[in-house]
This record gives C-alpha cells, structure tokens and sequence, in this order.
C-alpha cells in the first residue's frame, strides 16, 4: 500500500472513529436531557478556531509547528468533522431565526468552498503535469506575450524570406486571435483541448495550400500552438487552484465573528448550560 | 523555440512571488523592471528618490543643506539650484549608490561617485553609468501596477468582514423585545405566540448588551421557569420551588415512587445508550421547564414530545422498551379497597342468573358504567340508575332507636334513691329490655358536670356481664351506687320535662359542635323538636316523663318529615326511633357522617356508630338502612373514618402519570367486532372476571375484623396482562411511547376545561342553529362526543367547590380506586 494510501486510510478511520462517538456522545446528551445544542456549538466554535489557525500556521512558516503537510491533512479532516459537527448542532434541520440562517448559510458556503478546494487540489495537479510543462502561475502571462511574440517574429520572417502571404494572412485570421485570447477558469473542463483542435484543423486544411518550404514554419507555428494551449491550461488550472480561497477565506473570517456573536446570545438567551 | 519555457534559476528567471501584493503592469508583456511597484501599489518607474535632507531656504535666496549631524553633518555639495537636495535622483532600471562596495573587503570605496547598480540577470552594471546626479541613465517607461490574487483575497477578505461586522451591529444594536427582532432564533409555538408576547416574557434577562453569559448560570433556567409558571399556574406557583420537582411531585412520595418501580423491575437491562445518558443526566433535585420544552423550533412543534429515552433517563428502573422490560401493570386492579363495594362476580355469576331477578340483571358494562367527559376513565353510575332495581328495600331496611329510657332494676336500688326518685323512675312503665343506649352514654359523659355519672358508667362497664342497669341482683353496694347515679343522671338531664337540657346537651356536645351546620340543625335542635312533638302527641301535658295510667299500655306516635324517613315515639319505653325513607337518607347520613368523624374521638362515639351501623356485628347486618353493605369506610388514620358515599369520581382534568383512555380503545374495530362504543367484548377483553370468594371475604373481614386497612382488598377482577396490550402497541403498531399512557405533570389541566367547554357551546351551538340532531361539522374530531349535562345539572366543567371525592391532586396508588363515577352518588 502506498504511504498516501495509508495515510488517507488512517486518518478516514480516525475521522470515522470520531464522527462515531460524537454521535453516541450527541445521542446520549440529548437522551440524558442535557442542552447538547450549547456543548455542539461550543466545540463547533473550538474547532472554528482551530481550522483558520491553518492558515495562520501558513504565514508564520519559521515556527516550529509540524509540517504545513500535517497542517493541511488535519484541517481537511477536522474540517469534515465540523461538517458532521453542524448538522448534529442545528439537528439536521434548517434554522429558523434570521442570524442563525445567515451563519448556517456562511458554514455552507465555507465547506461546500472547501470541499471544492480538496476536490480541486486532488483534481487538477494530475493534469496540470499530464498537460505538459509546469509552469509558474504568475510568470505565465510573460510567457504567452513571449509566444506571441515568437509567432509574429516566425511570420514575418517567413513573409521576409519566403515571399509568401499565406501563412501570414492565416496568423492574422486564426492564429493571433487564439494567441491573444485569455481564456476563463472553465477552460479546464476540457476546453484547452478543443480551441487547440479547431486551431489545428484549420492549419491542416491550410497544409495543402502551402508551398513545401513553408511547412517547417508551419509546424514551428503547430509547436506554438500546443504551448499556448499548454499555458492556457495551466492559467486556468493553476487559477483556479486559487480561486476558491476567494470564497473560502473571506467567508471563514465572518463565519467566526456571526459564530461567536451566535455563540453568546445563546448563552445569554438558552439559561443552562 | 526553446521546449522549456520556464527557468529556475534565479539568474534567469523573473520570478514573480505569489506573496506579492503588487505585480508591474509590464508582466504580461514580458519584462518586468527590477524596482516593480512600491508596497502602496505605485509604480515606482521615474522615481525620485528621497534625499539625504529637506534642504533649507536662507535669508539671501540660498538653499542650504540640513542633513543631520548623525548622518555626517551638512554635505560638501550642497543642495541644487531647484532646492533640491542634491542626493536625491531619479530612478531608471536602477537606483544608482553613491560609492562602490567590495563584498570580499565588505568595504565602501569611492564615496564621492555614483555607481550603477543594476541586476545581473538584467546585463549588469550599464556601460553609460549614473548621469553626474545620481540618476539612472536609462529610464523605463511607467506602468500600471496590478494587484497579485494574494492581495485581490484579501481586499475581499475586508470587504466581507466589514459587511459581517454591520450585519451584527445592526443585529445587536437594538435590544430584542418583539418576535419580529432578527435575533430571534425562531418562530414559537402557536399557543404561545400571542399578539404582544416580548422576549421578556419567557426571558429573565433578555438583554443582549452586555453579554451576561447567563447559560452559565443555574438559576438562569429557573428563573426563566418561574415566567412560564405566571401563565401555566396549574404547574405551580411563580415562587413554589415544587413546581420544579420531578413528575411535580413531593420527593418524599417521588422516594416512595421509586422504590415501587424498582420492586417491581423487569430486571431487563437497558440498552448501553440509555446507561450512558443516565451517567451524563444532571442529577439534580428540580427540574427547569426548559430542560424539556424547548421553544423557537417552529410553530408546529409539540413542545411536549420526549422520546422513550429521554422519559428513562431519570428513572432508576430502566428498560427497552414497552414491549421489552415495561413493569407488569399493578395499578389496576386496584389495590385499595373501593369506595362502593360491588361484587362483580357474584352478581353476574350468580344473582343475575337467579330467575327471581333475572328480569332487573344488567347485561350491558354500560348500564352500570359510563365515560368522562374526557373519554378517559370509565364512571359508575348513581344508585338510581344501576342498583335501585334490587337493592331497593335494602335502603328502607329496619329502624334504629335513637333514644331509649334504659331499664331499671329500681327493685335493688330502693335503698339507694330518694323516695321522690325511686318513684319517678317506678313511675316509667318500661318495658324496653334495652340497656342505656350509646347516644345517652355520650351525651352523658361530655361536660365536667358528668363526672359523677361517667364514673359511674364506666365502673358499671367494668362490672363485668353479671351487672347491668337492668339487672343489680348481684350488684355490690358500688355498684347499686353507681347504677342510681346513672339512672338519676339519665332522668334529671336527659329526660327532663321541657327538653332544654337534652338540646343543650346535643348542640354542645363534642359529637356535635364541630359537626357542619347543616348536620348540627338536624341532630341537634331538629331531632329535639321532634322528640318533644311526639311527646306532646302522647301526653298532653307536654313533659318527657312518661304519664300514662297503669295498665294502658299508649300506641306509638309517629311523624314523617322532611328528612324522608319516619320518627316515632314508643311512650311505654320512652324510645325514639327512626326508620330510613329511602337511599341516601338525610339523617341517617348526617348521624353517620358525624360519629365516623368522631369515632376514637369522642366517648362512645364507637359505640353509637356500632349501634346505628350495626357494622361490628358483621357484614349481614341488619341496621337500619344497610348502608355500610356497599359504602365502604376510609381509615384516616386519625381515630376517625370517611364514609364514602360517593364512587370515585377522579376530576377528568386531573393528569395522573399513568393515564388510560377507555374511549380510544373501544373504537378500535379491529379489536372488537362490535359497533357498540362500549361493547361487552371490549370491556371482557381487559377486564375479566376472577373468583368471588376471596373477594367478599376481604370485605366481610373488613367490617367484622376491626381491621380498616385499604389494601384489605381483592379485586374480583384478574389482573391486566401487558402482552395483550404489546401485541398493538410497538413501534410499528399503535405506537410504544411512554407518552401514549403517561404525563409527566401530575397536575390538574387549567386550559383543558376551558377549550372542551368551548367545543361543547359550538357543537350545541350548530344543533340549534341546523335544527338537526347532529351539527354540521364535525367539533370533536376522533368522533368524540361531547356528554352533555346529565339530568342531575352536573357541570361539564368540574367544581372544585363539589363535595370532595377524596380524591387527591397527587396520584396516590393508595388513593387510586375504581374509575368511578362524575355523577354523585347520594348516602344511604
């Protein structure tokens, strides 16, 4: 078995394990009549807290706190603890009252952000690497002007030296337009492929047109255009890596503060504990 | 076309850091410059740089140099024309530095020259260098910095706290006083949203500003009860503590209830989760509302509800569940002996079957009984509905001599009374073989003037059988004595001639003073009157003493009054007697009422009570009346008794914590193929006939052995058996909640009454205006009929100002009697 396997397989039995006895726990507190709604939320408040320290850990990296590894691992995991956490909390129920459905909404949109983010960064990094040279995220716009670039200097030399329109008044139909295009973050549901296919089949049909020594140009422009697709992919993937940190972050933040506001107006309000 | 675009190296890469917040707008071109943005996002492409000092302009139009003494003190140049200082300069691909730095001699060479200090990966020093003031020879165009995604996050980030942050300052800013308040964490029920409620209604601190952090404090929960119980009084008052007990119970009876239930235990276990609760319950002594009802979970939720669970966890016997490990049923048959005894199995076993009163037997469970208003428990008929038929003559049996002149042995005591005397008791032509009655006894033994005769009496009680009033022949000379005492007694200040004294003696009697006024008048002044009444019919001359010529023997006189029965007077032994008109005679219940009440209390008061009871003389008595044949007495443990005269009649509104609801079961067709709501079968499906003898025996012993106990009693029904009730009642089934049989509050249901009051004047209320027999729409969903008023203008609503039934607010399994009757039954 591999370490990542084991890995998973532990900590899923020790996730289970848990969700287990918080469930035998919850049972038996609200069978023994005791107020589980203000013990679940007060560790649903703890474990809140312990989540964001996460990303707290990630901007103190010189302090010696385990591996930002194990941080991620235990923040995945107790963040699907706190999910089993809240619906015990709220009973499975929809709230009712107007601040409580607001923070029940927030913690929907922060987990449903989060799973989204386990589901991408287990996801995307395969394909990123199948799709061909990792790239740097923020240096890929340099690198798609560089191709650009590239395409016109090769079109220009081949007008230059061949004295031949065709391929340059094919750059200017189809290829500067795919070159030039940003594409959106959806681009990784399969769509880098396809622009790279209508692209290509339409320099095919181009193929027969062209003079033998115009070709080599045109597979130099072919080379081109797999890396922009290639660098097209990896923009989209790589952003939208990040991407659901906009929803997740910001809204953890206030997922907090109506937590803690929530949290003693029903102590001040429930009158046991 | 190189195949790899990206470089690692640090000489050959631009690399942008992703915790940057600000990137050059030239990225995406391809070149970045080596300054990129300031941390304020400025494009920092023709920067002027800062200068070693603000220089300063003097008197004469010069400017000069302030540089700080720290720094070297003003510099040898001097500031530029513009006033500009003269370190100051504008940025290009670089920053130019004065003087060359020597990294492997860490020293400073060549202070007074500007050197180049541009990136290797970008070509180096410039072969130009520094233009003469230290500005960059090659300039780089401006651009517009943009935000790293690091930087947009937490711009959004702001945005989304501020936006949170109002949001609850706007929540929190005004205090929570309606239900329309946005911190309100739900709608509440529908009983309890009324148009005005407030927060501070159920809340005993509702505010929010400061945070009082009040879940942490006990009494929190309880003071919040004491605002559930302003409304719901029939839990407790506001400041009664016993409204938070458990079931609301005294704990010492809740202690006796508890040890009940762990004698009679299954023995199952409890399931591991129901342990575990009950190691996590709080054990304490009061229970606050809330612990149970928890509001704000919507309009529609039963407050309530508790699973089966939950109703266990206090509890020291625990079980499954009803079909596994409930405690057999005890409560019924009941265990205490019954306010009216009545031998089922006798009657249907055998006086039915008898050919002489077949034609009177009940066959139907309906004609002897009926359902409450509730449909819940299943009442007895009066006597006039269900007993009258055979048992009639019994409540017209016999007479009893109320008073009686005693007869004496005046032979022997010759020599120990006056002449005056010895012939007024001579003069009495009794011919009564009676001793000194029990009334006269305790009428004589009540004032300090008595002592003489009650010594007297008692000396003539220990005497031993051989002695009596009517026979001294073997008396001592004591004993005469004490026998003349008596007769003088009985003659000067019972029978004396205007019957003042007789009165006076009744009203003021301890039998009687602390009787009910109704009671005094008719045995005291009444009975009086009545006795000087007949007198007067007999002897004209209006004296008690008896008069008549020797040898004629006077008829008896009598006199029917409102009391219903018939007094009469018998002159030849002065005896007053009274013979009962009927069921629930007034005056022999008044007489009996008021010696049970007095019974070890009074002198002879256990002797009159025999006298007119006849109950010591066995069940079969002959007393007049035989009302104690069916009214069974109740122990007060006190010296005293309660007859009942009454059936159980439990208040219907009255939460007991088992509650059994006749009605729902007898409707079931399923059950019992009978359309009938009350069929025999039904009934015989539960309540089956045991044996009779051991049944009346218990009651003969009761009457006959002194012994007043109520548990001296068995049942003439078999005992319910719980897997009849199990083959329904699972989960899956009829249901197996406890909360289908038990209520947690042992207390009497305020609003109950008032919403059935309510369905009974709508459903009258359609009859009269459809003229038809039924209403139009159905009030009473379940099909259940309201009874309305009977006959007898007994209340839907019960009276707490009704004649106490003994049945007690407290569910008492020794108070728990028959089911019986809302409809009062009259005494004897």
């Amino acid at each position: 078995m591999k370490p990542f396997h084991r890995r998973r397989l532990v900590n899923c039995t020790v996730l289970l394990v848990s969700v287990g006895l918080l469930l035998v726990i919850c049972r038996a507190l609200e069978t023994a009549l005791r107020p589980a709604a203000i013990y679940t939320g007060l560790l649903l408040l703890l474990v809140l807290i312990c989540l964001t320290l996460f990303n707290a850990r990630k901007k103190l990296p010189f302090l010696p706190l385990l591996k930002a590894s194990t941080w991620l691992q235990v923040h995945i995991y107790v963040g699907l603890f706190s999910v089993v956490l809240f619906l015990l909390h709220t009973g499975f129920r929809i709230p009712n009252g107007v601040l409580e459905i607001i923070l029940a909404a927030v913690f929907v949109i922060v987990s449903l952000s989060g799973i989204i983010g386990i589901f991408l960064s287990r996801w995307l990094p395969p394909l990123i690497t199948n799709s061909g040279e990792s790239i740097i995220y923020e240096q890929i716009p340099a690198f798609r002007h560089q191709i650009q670039k590239k395409a016109e200097e090769l079109v220009m030399k081949s007008e230059r030296e061949l004295e031949s329109s065709s391929l340059t008044e094919f750059y200017v139909d189809v290829l500067r337009p795919y070159f030039r295009r940003k594409f959106s973050v959806f681009l990784i549901i399969g769509g880098a492929r396809k622009h790279q296919r209508r692209v290509e089949s339409q320099m095919k049909n181009l193929r027969r047109y062209l003079a033998d020594i115009e070709l080599p140009v045109l597979n130099q422009m072919r080379e081109l255009v797999d890396t922009k697709r290639n660098l097209d992919y990896q923009y989209s993937a790589q952003r939208a890596l990040k991407l659901w940190l906009f929803i997740h972050i910001p809204f953890t933040y206030s997922l907090l503060l109506l937590a803690v506001a929530h949290g003693l107006l029903a102590l001040n309000f429930a009158g046991r504990f | 076309m190189a195949r790899h675009l990206q470089h690692y190296e640090h000489t050959n890469t631009t690399y942008q850091r992703p915790n940057q917040h600000w990137s050059c707008g030239h990225e995406c071109e391809g070149f970045c410059c080596a300054l990129g943005p300031d941390a304020a996002g400025r494009c920092r492409a023709g920067y002027i740089t800062e200068g070693a000092c603000t220089p300063a302009e003097s008197t004469q139009g010069e400017w000069i140099c302030t540089r700080n003494e720290v720094l070297g003190g003003p510099c040898g140049h001097g500031p530029r024309d513009d006033g500009s200082c003269c370190y100051a300069r504008v940025s290009g691909e670089c920053i130019p530095i004065k003087g060359e730095y020597n990294k492997f001699t860490r020293r400073t060479t060549n202070l007074d020259r500007w050197f180049c200090t541009r990136d290797p990966d970008r070509g180096g020093p410039c072969e130009d260098g520094p233009l003469p003031d230290g500005s960059c020879c090659r300039q780089v165009s401006a651009c517009r910095p943009t935000a790293s995604l690091r930087n947009k996050r937490g711009q959004v980030t702001m945005v989304v706290v501020a936006l949170t942050m109002v949001t609850i300052l706007f929540f929190f800013y005004r205090e929570p006083q309606e239900l329309s308040h946005p911190l309100n964490p739900g709608p509440i029920t529908a009983t309890h949203s009324t148009e005005k409620i407030t927060c501070a209604d159920c809340h005993s601190n509702p505010s929010v500003m400061p945070f009082a952090l009040a879940g942490f404090r006990h009494e929190t929960a309880f003071e919040d009860g004491r605002l559930c119980l302003k409304c719901h009084e029939e839990i407790g008052t506001s400041g009664d503590l016993a409204a938070f007990s458990p079931h609301t119970l005294p704990p010492d009876y809740l202690d006796r209830l508890s040890l009940k239930a762990g004698a009679t235990a299954s023995g199952d276990s409890a399931s591991v989760l129901l342990a575990l609760s009950a190691v996590l319950s709080r054990k304490q002594e009061s229970v606050a509302c809330s612990t149970c009802h928890q509001e704000h979970r919507g309009k529609h939720v039963n407050l309530k509800y508790l699973s089966n669970a939950q109703c266990q966890v206090c509890h020291t016997s625990q079980f499954r569940g009803f079909t596994s490990g409930h405690p057999e049923f005890t409560a019924w048959p009941y265990r205490r002996k019954t306010r009216i005894f009545f031998d089922h199995a006798t009657h249907f076993n055998e006086y039915f079957r008898n050919a002489e009163v077949k034609q009177f037997a009940k066959h139907a469970c309906t004609d002897c009984h009926l359902e409450d208003s509730k449909g819940g428990k299943m009442l007895t008929r009066r006597f006039e509905q269900s007993c009258i038929a055979c048992h009639e003559s019994d409540t017209r049996f016999g007479q009893w001599e109320i008073l009686a002149f005693p007869k004496v042995d005046t032979r022997h005591l010759k020599d120990h009374l006056s002449e005056e005397l010895h012939g007024r008791l001579a003069g009495w032509k009794s011919t009564t073989t009676r001793e000194i009655s029990p009334l006269i006894k305790m009428l004589m033994s009540d004032t300090e003037d008595d002592i003489g005769p009650q010594a007297s009496l008692e000396q003539l009680d220990a005497a031993g059988r051989g002695v009596k009033l009517s026979r001294l022949r073997k008396a001592t000379d004591e004993q005469k004595v004490a026998a003349a005492v008596v007769a003088a007694a009985v003659l000067n200040r019972i029978y004396t001639p205007d019957g003042d004294e007789l009165k006076n003696r009744l009203l003021n009697s301890a039998w009687l003073n602390e009787a009910e006024p109704a009671h005094r008048e008719r045995l005291g002044e009444n009975l009086v009157d009545i006795f000087l009444q007949l007198m007067q019919q007999v002897d004209t001359g209006g004296t008690l003493e008896g008069s008549g010529e020797p040898g004629v023997e006077p008829d008896p006189v009598s006199s029917t009054t409102d009391f219903g029965g018939v007094f009469s007077y018998q002159p030849s032994t002065g005896a007053l007697s009274y013979k009962p008109g009927g069921h629930a005679d007034p005056f022999l219940k008044a007489v009996l009422e008021v010696t049970a009440a007095r019974f070890g209390k009074v002198k002879y008061a256990d002797h009159l009570f025999g006298d007119v009871a006849d109950h010591l003389q066995g069940f079969d008595s002959t007393a007049a009346g035989k009302c104690l044949k069916c009214h069974t007495l109740s122990d007060n443990h006190d010296e005293t008794f309660t007859i009942n005269w009454l059936a159980a009649a439990p208040d219907p509104w009255q939460r007991q914590i088992t509650d059994f609801k006749h009605r729902s079961h007898t409707r079931l067709p399923e059950l019992f193929r009978s359309d009938a709501v009350f069929s025999n079968e039904a009934c015989a499906s539960c309540h089956q006939l045991g044996q009779t003898g051991k049944h009346i025996e218990e009651h003969r012993r009761f009457y006959s052995g002194k012994d007043h106990s109520p548990h001296l009693f068995q049942s003439g029904f078999r005992s319910l058996d719980l897997q009849e009730c199990a083959s329904c009642h699972t989960s899956f089934k009829a249901g197996d909640s406890c909360l289908l049989c038990h209520n947690y509050h042992a207390t009497r249901s305020v609003l109950e009454p008032v919403l059935y009051a309510l369905r009974v004047k709508y459903a009258t209320g359609l009859l009269a205006d459809s003229g038809s027999d039924k209403p139009a729409t159905d009030p009473f969903p379940g099909g259940q009929e309201p009874i309305l008023p009977d006959d007898d203008g007994e209340s839907l609503i019960p009276d707490d100002t009704k004649e106490d039934d003994g049945e007690s607010l407290i569910p008492d399994d020794d108070k728990k009697d028959d089911g019986e009757s809302l409809i009062p039954e009259p005494g004897p």
